[in-house]
């Protein structure tokens, strides 16, 4: 079913829409809320908070791309579930290795930023990003965006692991120094 | 900055350059501009692979309307997904669209669509916040009911609250716009609530208490997008809960799920006799469209009445920019009922069109726009063309189109179900278009 149906079906209050989305999108929130939490009870509860979410935001919202729409809420809730049960010791190995990548763009790890010095960062990946080869935009966004495991990109993109991990390590310093130079100190 | 932090930051990147790392397409994303290329949605693997080339004069009329502007291809703003439908058969998917192939119309209009929308599909301008309230106002009287509560969301209040609060925290003006912006009047009466949103559109909730008041719609037919829901009470059936609806007589079956042609003609026309005056039809024409989810369900969403009346092109334009609509719920009784009439006030011109034979020729060259995640088929897989108008709320202009559905043999399911995708052709002649869309062969 087209998104533009789907949505029709939120605005009419159908509890369809919901079945619909999930038969659609569920795979897709699935293996989001998946690479992050690495638990399948958990991405399971992950989805269906999206749906809710999804529920309660349409209308008055009509998202451009629901996909995405969907995409941004489950990687939210997925995250924050992640981060109550880091305090808890559990799950989301996956996530820790990332999180220990992404520490090598910042230069001052330790200090917490305002939610307007965030938009000002993500503006700049934003731009940053624009600015990469497609391939290069891709692979970062699937391991930083999807939460990909690096196998899982290799297999995607065609490419061995080591050229995964050199193309990210490398995007990785070019995001620093980019950042830094648009005078962003993270 | 914390890794965690950096990891939110990453989540707001642009909805195009996630969807691009999805495999949906293999153009560069575009900085803050309308997302131009439709995104594949089932199992999608593949990407719309569209080139826009400039267009060459046909041969068949050298005679050019100087006076007509060229048309700029606008496809994806408002059809985002892969558009397919299932069916056993294309019989199954069949409409009551008035235009047949065998027609004599050389011309059809296009219209600008007068609204303007943000990245968000929210649109720019439309009613002040104070012009929504009166509205809402309006309604209650024309109803004649009593309003305990009359407000805005947000509220003045909060709008300020937020604007003060974002501009501390220096956000962009774009930001503060979208947050801060009054989308919505609302007026509460005893048993019924009444929202009046900035392009317009009226919803008149109704409970068991005020059902009855969807009689006098016909005191509301001065606007042209109004919605009555039926708010009745859920039921939980399982652990799932269902609105009820508006419970219909007996012997009246009304569902989004297996509702047979017949039961849902049967319905439309009593809904239409009991509410529909206030649209303006009077010889009206029903659209019963389903088809099937993967598992095998007939599924329609609602049916819609239009009028049938007049000349072809009348009746066509009726049939895309007019209509009233019916929603069941999933217990069989009425959801809702929207009228929904589109504003063609600016109109572009009378454009000279191709016929369905020509248009043909066209998708046989890959001159056509698809969002289905697969190359077009061949000849033999051409299961029906009809033209339509693309009415997305998104597209700059409302133009027509041959649409053409087509078997796609890959993508048929275990259960007998063949998928028919939409391949879309420009129908208005390629001297009249900046550039013809082409099939440029890649996939991600």
């Amino acid at each position: 079913m087209e998104d533009e149906r789907i949505l029709d079906l939120y605005w009419q209050r159908s509890e369809t829409a919901i079945r619909e989305t999930a038969e659609k999108y569920g795979n897709y929130c699935f293996a989001i809320a998946d690479n992050i939490l690495q638990n399948h009870e958990d991405a399971n509860e992950s989805v269906n908070d999206t749906y809710l979410k999804a529920w309660n935001a349409i209308p008055p919202k009509r998202p451009a791309v629901l996909r995405a729409f969907l995409g941004k809420i489950v990687r939210n809730l997925s995250l924050n579930r992640y981060a109550a049960q880091s305090a808890k010791k559990r799950g989301g190995n996956e996530l820790a290795l990332i999180f220990a990548e992404l520490e090598g763009c910042l230069s001052a790890p330790d200090t917490t930023e305002s939610e307007a010095d965030m938009n000002h960062v993500a503006q700049a990946i934003n731009a940053f990003l624009l600015a990469q080869d497609a391939e290069t935009r891709k692979v970062f966004v699937r391991r930083y965006w999807y939460a990909d495991s690096v196998s899982a990109i290799a297999q995607r993109f065609g490419m061995s692991e080591s050229k995964a991990k050199s193309m990210l390590f490398r995007t990785r310093k070019k995001l620093k120094t980019h950042l830094e130079q648009e005078g962003i100190a993270i | 900055m914390k890794p965690e932090q950096l990891m939110a930051c990453i989540g707001q990147i642009d909805d195009a350059i996630i969807e691009e790392a999805n495999g949906a397409t293999s153009r560069k994303p575009a900085k803050s501009k309308w997302i131009k290329w439709a995104v594949a949605g089932v199992a999608a693997a593949a990407c719309l692979g569209i080139v826009l080339l400039p267009a060459k004069p046909q041969q068949a009329d050298p005679v050019i309307d100087e006076t007509l502007p060229k048309l700029t291809v606008d496809f994806g703003a408002g059809g985002y997904g892969f558009e397919g439908y299932m069916a056993y058969d294309i019989s199954e998917l069949e409409t009551t669209n008035p235009w047949t192939k065998d027609n004599n119309l050389a011309t059809l209009p296009v219209f600008a669509n007068p609204g303007e929308y943000d990245m968000a599909g929210a649109l720019l301008g439309g009613l002040s916040a104070e012009e929504m309230l009166a509205e809402a106002e309006n309604v209650a009287n024309l109803l004649s009911v009593q309003i305990t509560a009359l407000y805005t969301n947000p509220t003045a209040e909060e709008a300020e609250r937020m604007t003060k609060k974002l501009e501390a925290m220096n956000a962009q003006e774009e930001e503060l716009r979208q947050i801060t912006t009054i989308y919505q009047a609302v007026a509460e009466c005893d048993g019924a609530k009444i929202t009046v949103e900035r392009d317009g559109a009226v919803t008149l909730e109704l409970t068991e208490k005020t059902a009855e008041l969807a009689k006098k719609l016909d005191r509301l037919s001065g606007y042209d997008s109004l919605t009555v829901s039926f708010d009745f009470e859920n039921e939980t059936i399982g652990d799932t809960m269902y609105g009820a609806g508006l419970p219909l007589p007996n012997g009246y079956k009304f569902s989004y799920e297996d509702t047979t042609n017949e039961q849902a003609l049967q319905i439309s026309q009593y809904l239409f006799a009991q509410y529909g005056a206030f649209s303006g039809i009077s010889t009206p024409g029903y659209d019963l469209f389903a088809d099937y989810t993967f598992s095998g369900t007939r599924l329609r969403t609602f049916t819609f009445a239009f009028e049938n009346e007049g000349e072809l092109t009348e009746r066509i334009l009726n049939y895309h920019f007019d209509r009233l609509y019916f929603g069941a719920t999933d217990l069989g009784g009425l959801g809702n009922i929207r009228h929904q009439k589109t504003d063609l006030s600016n109109k572009i011109g009378d454009y000279p069109i191709i016929t369905a034979q020509e248009a043909e020729a066209l998708l046989l060259e890959n001159h056509y726009l698809t969002t289905v995640p697969e190359e077009f088929p061949g000849k033999q897989y051409i299961a029906s063309v009809e033209l339509i108008y693309r009415t997305g709320r998104l597209d700059a202009v409302f133009m027509p189109y041959y649409k053409f559905l087509v078997e796609m043999p890959t993508l048929q399911q275990e259960n007998g179900l063949k998928l028919f995708g939409a391949f879309y052709v420009p129908a208005v002649q390629a001297d009249y278009l900046e550039e013809v869309p082409v099939w440029n062969g890649s996939f991600n």
